[in-house]
């Protein structure tokens, strides 16, 4: 249960992170930007903060005890959603909302 | 004279005799309509995917003749948009798919070390629906009742408006009857590798084909709902006039383009991660070492799965999204490119360690690799969004698709197929026809469609059927027909070669490659058994480590060997461990998945015809038969558990709470759930983005519903509970049952409640959705309905016990899933008329 969890939850958090910023986005632009505006970036730094924690749970927490293939296979996979996290996440904060 | 056998020898005879008369079909053409064996079903189903990839090639021949010419008057501009159409349909959804699903379920149990797949019938059943399914599909396009939308259908090109006639409902009846089947293979391919293997196969020492396989079945139950979703929308729109996808009445074409790229993108990865994983199998035996990076390639598999998913919108780029949605998707897209390096440097170091052969199958590898690397390309320059507009629905975008398909796809498909001859027709491929095919078809293939992107810069569109000579493009095209018309000839040398070699070659012997997986411990053909024994192993490559396991399995030296219970056994194992678990009890031949697969098509393909009553009927048929098909298994009595072999004793699949059924149906709840989510999302895309939003009333939730809706929910969340704990200690069921019966009809209610003073389902997309949301919680209490009958009815004959209480685990997870959905789906029609 732990290896399934610890292999699946980065990506997975991911997924989410960006499927829910895809629509927060698509939503505020078709409300007119505000009041929903300041909640973009604040999403994107939440999932972000969340993906950093999930990580640093695989590295140091339970997951640490899983046989070797799945550890190393989870740290990867942890690995590669955080940079997917902050690379998707970027843009939120360089270019405008709604243009 | 008979030759005297020594005593070894005769032991593995003696099993062989007893493996194949339990698992056999019987002969001739009764056989093949109630076999269920992976062997037979897999090689039934490679066959017809074979054969609709050549109906798909003759279309394509069809539109190179119709282009090499200026102003051709070959065929009408309608009957090429049908052919068009057709030509993406069919290679897409009934050869690609199919044919890596076929390989899958031929090749699978045997690299896995198991006998057969996990669901047999399941798999005989998906066989059939796909080949009923697609042969209806070209019989329309045949009759001239194609559709001609393009392969990917948009509204409101594909609306009643502008589609009338039939064609548009052939495509998404047909394909949907297909993603069906799809989404059985995909079911039963995740419970295999999870669950089916040999003992001692941890999830470090599966081979590389398998995670592949995994990760692509769980793809294929993630990306397909939605696409379904898409199509009964557009299909309850044609037919029954509820307005999803019409701008004036609150629909938006561009939820369609969302639910088709939902699943467009990551199919683009369904289609190509099962090419990459056969390379990663037949290229390191080819180069006779073991594959580079494992670890890593598996990492990669699963990011590249999951990342996909983030790319659907980059295909509606030119759609006028805001700047920022369009920088997300550019950065998913380039995102891909990682993990896919990743596993190109694994193969690239995998020659490099290696010292490779040229057999016919490397041969292809190398094919794939050269057009992969220019398709890559390409497809990087696409990611760039300005170049995208640039050319937007050119034949660039044709021909780099192609370059994808073919190059990523077929090639290695090709190369597979050569590989596992041997293991098929029990011959050892011989290759001079072989390699001159091959020298035909990959120049061929550059040709063509380096025209194509040439053309396609040139400014020439894709799905225009002629062209005017003034615009210089008849060089261009003439060359990439002529290149089709090679390229068709190498295909069908291919084959030709292929017939040949399972005809004619010499007989091989076991393991022609010196291959270190399981799937070559077989004798040549593999028998329908697969495995005398259940093998142990003890690392990636067990016939590297031990060269006489083949002889070992044979004669019998493992879990389960030969047949002494007369039944179809197997090894279930523990996920991670691969330490074995229970002992799976399989069942035989039977002719339940052939009929259920008419009634299913039936109830699919009647619609087109308007003879909804029909259609009626055979969904009355297909509960019925799918109630009669779960009666059939399982059993009246405790057997206690049994001697597996090796002094273990495990118990049967019939006697633990997590029987396969159980695992089959979280999986097949996952999809659901997924079908269900993308169905709120439809939902919240059209309240936030489509025009004339909000309706001109919404509903009001009132007293009644919310509470039959609350208290039927609960009901049916605690009454399985009980059901389950009380069969568990031997206590008379009836008020777990009878609480559940209460719970699903309030549920049900509930819905019905709403729909009383509901609105108009066509006169606005609200109202369209509020039926649909009422239509899933309706259907699924109907099947917890039919469940729970189901379960009353096998306690009452004796069914249940302690020790057999997975079918009303089955039910608790069903039932949980409907109150779980039942509740969001009708929170959902309420919220906004609560809060306004
Ligand atoms: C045998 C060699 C093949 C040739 C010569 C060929 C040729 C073509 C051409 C010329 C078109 C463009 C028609 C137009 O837009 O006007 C096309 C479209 C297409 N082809 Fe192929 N093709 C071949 C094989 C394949 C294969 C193997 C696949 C998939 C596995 C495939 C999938 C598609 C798809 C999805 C489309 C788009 C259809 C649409 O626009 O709706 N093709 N093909």
């Amino acid at each position: 249960m732990m290896g399934a969890l610890a292999v699946s939850l980065p990506l997975l958090l991911w997924m989410i992170g960006f499927s829910g910023i895809y629509g927060l986005h698509g939503a505020t632009c078709a409300t007119g930007g505000t009041p929903l505006s300041v909640g973009l970036p604040a999403v994107v730094a939440v999932t972000a903060a969340l993906q950093i924690g999930l990580l640093a749970w695989i590295l140091l927490g339970a997951p640490r005890q899983l046989p070797t293939f799945q550890r190393r296979l989870s740290r990867t996979l942890a690995f590669v959603a955080s940079a997917a996290t902050l690379w998707t996440g970027v843009p939120v904060f360089v270019l405008p909302l709604c243009a | 004279m008979t030759p005297r056998l020594g005593p070894r020898r005769s032991r593995a005879l003696q099993l062989h005799r007893k493996l194949i008369t339990v698992w056999s079909a019987p002969p001739g053409w009764r056989g093949w309509l109630v076999t269920t064996n992976n062997n037979d079903i897999g090689l039934l189903f490679l066959g017809v995917a074979t054969a609709f990839f050549v109906i798909g090639g003759l279309l394509a021949m069809l539109i190179r003749i119709q282009l090499a010419t200026p102003r051709s008057a070959f065929m009408a501009a309608e009957t090429y948009s049908q052919i068009f159409t057709m030509h993406g349909t069919v290679m897409m959804f009934l050869f690609a798919i199919p044919f890596f699903e076929a390989l899958s379920i031929l090749l699978l149990p045997g690299m896995l070390g198991t006998r057969d797949m996990a669901f047999p019938r399941l798999g005989a059943f998906g066989v059939w629906v796909y080949i009923f399914g697609g042969s209806a599909v070209i019989v329309a396009m045949i009759m001239g009742l194609a559709p001609d939308g393009g392969w990917f259908m948009y509204p409101p090109l594909s609306s009643t408006a502008f589609s009338p006639g039939i064609g548009a409902d052939v495509w998404l009846l047909g394909i949907t009857s297909i993603e069906v089947s799809a989404i059985a293979a995909a079911v039963e391919v995740v419970v295999t590798v999870l669950r089916y293997r040999a003992a001692g196969m941890s999830l470090a020492r599966m081979p590389i084909f398998a995670w592949y396989m995994l990760v692509v079945a769980l793809m294929i139950l993630t990306a397909f709902p939605p696409m379904i979703l898409g199509s009964v929308l557009l299909e309850v729109e044609r037919a029954l006039g509820w307005p999803f996808y019409r701008v004036e009445e609150g629909g938006d074409p561009l939820l369609w383009q969302h639910l088709f790229w939902l699943f467009g993108h990551p199919e683009v990865y369904i289609i190509f991660l099962p090419a990459a994983g056969m390379i990663g199998t037949i290229l390191p035996v080819m180069a006779r070492t073991q594959i580079l990076g494992y670890g890593w390639v598996v990492a990669a598999a699963i990011s590249l799965a999951v990342l996909s998913f983030g790319l659907w919108v980059h295909h509606m780029f030119a759609t006028g999204i805001p700047q920022l949605g369009l920088a997300f998707f550019s950065a998913a897209s380039t995102l891909v490119a990682v993990p896919t390096a990743v596993m190109v440097f694994a193969w690239i170091g995998t020659l490099w360690q290696g010292r490779p052969v040229m057999h016919l199958p490397m041969l292809w590898i190398l094919g794939f690799f050269a057009t992969f690397v220019i398709g890559g390309l390409t497809g990087v320059m696409l990611a760039i969004v300005p170049f995208d507009w640039q050319v937007h629905d050119t034949h660039f975008i044709v021909a780099h698709l192609h370059y994808v398909l073919i190059g990523g796809y077929v090639f290695p498909m090709i190369a597979a197929v050569y590989y596992f001859l041997p293991l098929l027709t029990g011959r050892h491929p011989q290759f001079r026809l072989g390699r001159i095919a091959f020298w035909v078809t990959v120049p061929a293939f550059h040709l063509t469609f380096l025209a194509m992107h040439w053309a396609g810069l040139l400014g020439q569109r894709r799905r225009i059927a002629t062209y005017e000579a003034e615009q210089g493009w008849e060089a261009i095209n003439f060359s990439a027909s002529i290149g089709a018309f090679a390229l068709a000839i190498g295909f069908a040398l291919v084959i030709l070669d292929l017939g040949l070699n399972a005809v004619l070659a010499p007989r091989s012997r076991r393991n022609p490659w010196a291959a270190g997986t399981l799937e070559w411990a077989v004798p040549l053909p593999s028998p329908v058994y697969g495995f005398g024994a259940i093998p142990v192993i003890e690392g990636r490559a067990p016939l590297d480590m031990d060269p006489a396991l083949p002889h070992r399995i044979a004669r019998g030296e493992g879990y389960l060997a030969g047949a002494d219970r007369h039944r179809r056994e197997t090894l279930i194992v523990d996920t991670a461990t691969g330490a074995p678990a229970q002992v799976a009890v399989l069942p035989g031949n039977s002719i339940l998945p052939f009929l259920l697969a008419i009634v299913t098509s039936l109830s699919f393909l009647a619609p087109l015809f308007g003879a909804h009553l029909v259609s009626a009927l055979a969904l009355v048929g297909v509960a019925g038969l799918a109630v009669f098909w779960a009666w059939t298994s399982g059993r009246k009595v405790d057997e206690g558990p049994v001697d597996a072999g090796l002094g273990q004793i495990l118990p049967t699949s019939h006697e633990v709470p997590d029987p396969p059924g159980w695992w089959g149906s979280l999986l097949l709840l996952l999809a659901d759930g997924v079908h269900f989510g993308s169905l709120l999302f439809g939902y919240a895309f059209l309240w936030t983005i489509a025009p004339n939003w909000p309706p001109p009333s919404w509903i009001t939730p009132g007293l009644v519903g919310p509470i039959l809706a609350g208290g039927g929910g609960l009901a049916l969340m605690f009454g399985p509970r009980r059901t389950v704990r009380a069969i568990s200690r031997s206590q008379p069921p009836r008020t777990g049952l009878a609480l559940t019966g209460v719970g699903v009809l309030a549920l049900a209610a509930a819905a019905g409640w709403m729909l009383r003073n509901g609105p108009d389902p066509t006169s606005h997309a609200f109202g369209a959705t509020v039926w649909l949301l009422a239509g899933h919680v309706l259907l699924h209490a109907v099947i917890t309905l039919i469940m729970l009958g189901f379960l009353a009815l096998r306690i009452w004959r004796g069914y249940t016990s302690p020790r057999r209480n997975g079918e009303a685990r089955i039910l608790q997870l069903w039932a949980d899933f409907t109150a779980v959905t039942g509740l969001l789906a009708l929170t959902a029609a309420w919220a906004p008329g609560a809060f306004a």
